[in-house]
């Protein structure tokens, strides 16, 4: 008689977070909640085609060594397991940035010169350097290119922003509308709003839309309007990285259609190739006092990048949606005319 | 990235707290107490009331803090002198331990002392002595009751040369060296209750003889009492009768060479000791005769125990980057396969969803539809 397979309890040793000890020391402390996560895990090593059967899918998953518990919060918990119930999933939503322009305002990340980044002006050297900031970005130095010359956003205006579209990143499953419904909506996987965490050190804030919509038409190409512009909500959610907000903004319907009608493919005006959920857009503000930060955490007096000095520095945005928990970072680099 | 997924916990149902005592075996080797690290693992002050003994050259970083030691005696002791050395420093110890210790007794507030005995009635009085205190770092909560033991040397330094180092235990002649036990307490009985905690009696088993019956320890073998350990202060205190082989504090007068008074360069005998040697000196004397030490400590581990009850029907999709491919979950090829995921780490979260405690499993745990988990968190104060 073998013996009971008792795995199904398993006793762990928890170790405090450095929040955890403050609110003990100030007599806070109650726990409510439990979640799980599984930031070691490299799903890619799961192997289906085991030449020796199933049994030996996960083998190399289950070998993966396990880090012992950080106490900062940051480093804990990243992603995490999700409470969804239906089993008959196949496919999840992911995130993506539209790097199409659709019409001139949405400012896509440039793959080329200084990595895949987003750029965002700080003016606040413009009124004494021998050019703008702007004019720096649209010069044809040694490094700079067209896509950089137009590809930057503004860090104190609405004009430029980011647009991320929401849904099933697939080839296999056309984005009907009826398959939105079906595979997105039916599983409630669609995102009504989205978190966004910025370093509050760099940035003063982030502004969402009120009203926006996008779609595309059967000829033409995908179009994205902004109705308005209203500073995000601050919520309380912890990134637990030091120095870092969060804010929420709203999600819209994503009307771009797969449709056979279409003269223009769907996809050619998306990020998204399957079914869409919902999209958002977003725009950043530097502060306006940043000053002695780019020597603190950038460079300063940069020339190789364009044709006159600049100096930046390079942070993330990290986006992530309210319903799916699905994530996007956004890597941006802040830069401003440098003044001797 | 913040979690976006909790699962609650009920208070009433799964969370629990626990106390468990876990017991250390702490071996003190004697000869780093009395001189491997020819006392520079020792620490005197400049205010000259207790030294410190390390079981290491206290300047490296790498030493720890293992015990002091003090010496006092009662004012009302046949030792207690105004030519005494530090006579005023040795009487304020032992008050001063006694009061912390002890307490106070009648309506004058008259500082007890200490009795070799489980009575507070004035009987068996030990006027002088040595205080051991233990650091928490070796003693923790507590002493365990009853598994005291110490080894000390009684022989008289003789034939060294001045100024050396003379060894005690390896003289010819008769026993050189007894055993200090605690052999009468246990976690059921044989203490008592003072201001200083459960307290039990420390007896020189070695001495034990089957015709001596006048003995105070339960039992047909007497072993004479010679000092007091307090459990819970971590604190030992030895009489001066360690050395005598008699009860109380009139004897005092082996062994003949009780210390080698190195100013001086002459032997003192124990009354000596404790009256023509600075508090360091004498507690050097005491030092070089410790041949070992031995206890059990106790640490109460208070624990919190949360159940993360994992149900078979969610838990079993992932936020992680690497899950999808494509969209596609990486670990079904259609729709029916079981959806998979792999533990690696429960967060414990607040009210505001701020993350309090993390505990981590020791590899990854699979969780299927087809599992239900009951993942014991235990949290120790």
């Amino acid at each position: 008689m073998a013996f009971l397979d008792n795995s199904g309890d398993i006793i762990l040793d928890a170790v405090l977070t450095d929040l955890g000890r403050e609110k003990m020391a100030a007599g806070g402390f109650k726990v409510k909640y439990f979640a799980l996560g599984d930031d070691e895990v490299d799903y890619t090593l799961y192997n289906k085609n085991h030449s020796s059967g199933s049994a030996y899918y996960d083998l190399e998953i289950l070998q993966t060594p396990i880090l012992e518990a950080f106490t900062q919060t940051n480093a804990a918990i990243n992603y995490g397991l999700l409470s969804t119930t239906a089993t008959e999933l196949l496919y999840m939503p992911v995130m993506a940035t539209n790097d199409n322009t659709l019409g001139g305002a949405v400012r896509p990340k440039q793959a080329k010169t200084g990595g895949d980044i987003y750029w965002l002006t700080d003016t606040s050297n413009d009124a004494r350097a021998a050019t703008a900031v702007s004019a720096i970005l649209r010069e044809t130095g040694t490094a700079a290119t067209t896509d950089e010359k137009n590809g930057y956003m503004e860090g104190n205006t609405n004009n430029y922003f980011i647009l991320i579209e929401n849904g099933l990143n697939t080839t296999k499953i056309k984005g009907t509308a009826q398959n939105t419904t079906s595979y997105l909506d039916n599983y409630g996987l669609v995102d009504d709003s989205y978190y966004v965490y910025y370093d509050n050190r760099l940035m003063s804030t982030v502004y969402g839309s009120d009203g926006a919509t996008l779609n595309n038409s059967k000829g033409g190409t995908g179009q994205v309007t902004v109705a308005g512009w209203t500073a995000a909500t601050s919520i309380s959610l912890d990134l637990g990285l030091e120095n870092y907000s969060a804010v929420r903004i709203q999600a819209f319907q994503d009307k771009i259609y797969y449709s056979e009608s279409n003269t223009t493919d769907d996809t050619s005006v998306s990020a998204i190739s399957g079914p869409r959920g919902n999209f958002t857009v977003l725009s950043l503000f530097t502060k306006p006092d940043l000053g002695d930060e780019y020597s603190l955490y950038g460079n300063t007096n940069n020339t190789t990048l364009f044709g006159s000095a600049v100096d930046f520095i390079d942070t993330t945005v990290y986006v992530q949606g309210a319903s799916t928990g699905a994530t996007l970072q956004l890597p941006i680099r802040i830069v401003r005319a440098y003044v001797a | 990235m913040a979690v976006t997924n909790f699962e609650e916990l009920n208070t009433s149902t799964d969370v629990t707290t626990t106390k468990t005592l876990l017991y250390e075996s702490i071996p003190l080797t004697g000869t780093v107490v009395s001189g491997t690290y020819s006392d520079l693992n020792i620490k005197n002050y400049t205010h000259g009331q207790f030294q410190s003994v390390y079981d290491y050259p206290y300047l490296s970083s790498s030493a720890n803090h293992i015990f002091d030691i003090a010496l006092g005696y009662d004012e009302a002791s046949p030792l207690s002198g105004s030519s005494a050395v530090q006579n005023a420093k040795k009487i304020n110890m032992y008050n001063q331990m006694s009061q912390v210790l002890l307490g106070y007794t009648g309506s004058a507030n008259t500082v007890r002392v200490f009795e070799t005995d489980l009575t507070l009635d004035n009987s068996g009085t030990a006027l002088n002595g040595w205080f051991i205190n233990l650091s928490r770092l070796i003693g923790k909560d507590q002493i365990k009751k009853g598994t005291f033991s110490m080894v000390l040397a009684t022989a008289s330094f003789e034939g060294g040369a001045a100024g050396t180092y003379e060894n005690p235990f390896s003289q010819s002649g008769s026993a050189t060296t007894v055993t200090i036990q605690d052999v009468s307490a246990s976690d059921t009985g044989g203490t008592n209750n003072t201001f200083g905690g459960d307290y039990g009696v420390l007896y020189n088993t070695t001495l034990a003889s089957a015709s001596n019956t006048a003995g105070v320890y339960p039992g047909p073998v007497y072993t004479p009492a010679v000092g007091l350990i307090f459990y819970q202060a971590g604190v030992l205190f030895l009489s001066s009768s360690a050395f005598t082989g008699a009860m109380g504090d009139g004897g005092l007068a082996a062994p003949t060479n009780f210390n080698y008074y190195r100013p001086g360069n002459y032997y003192q005998n124990l009354a000596d000791t404790f009256t023509g040697s600075a508090i360091s000196g004498a507690c050097d004397a005491l030092r070089q005769r410790i041949k070992n030490v031995s206890f059990n400590n106790t640490t109460e581990i208070n624990s919190t125990i949360y159940f993360c009850r994992v149900p078979h029907n969610k838990y079993n999709h992932s936020a992680n980057p690497t899950y999808l491919s494509s969209s596609q979950i990486r670990v079904k090829s259609v729709a029916t396969d079981p959806p998979i995921a792999y533990i690696t780490t429960i967060g414990l979260y607040n009210s505001q969803q701020e993350l309090m405690a993390i505990a981590k499993l020791s590899e990854p745990l699979r969780k299927d539809p087809t599992n239900e988990l009951t993942l014991r968190v235990r949290l120790d104060y």
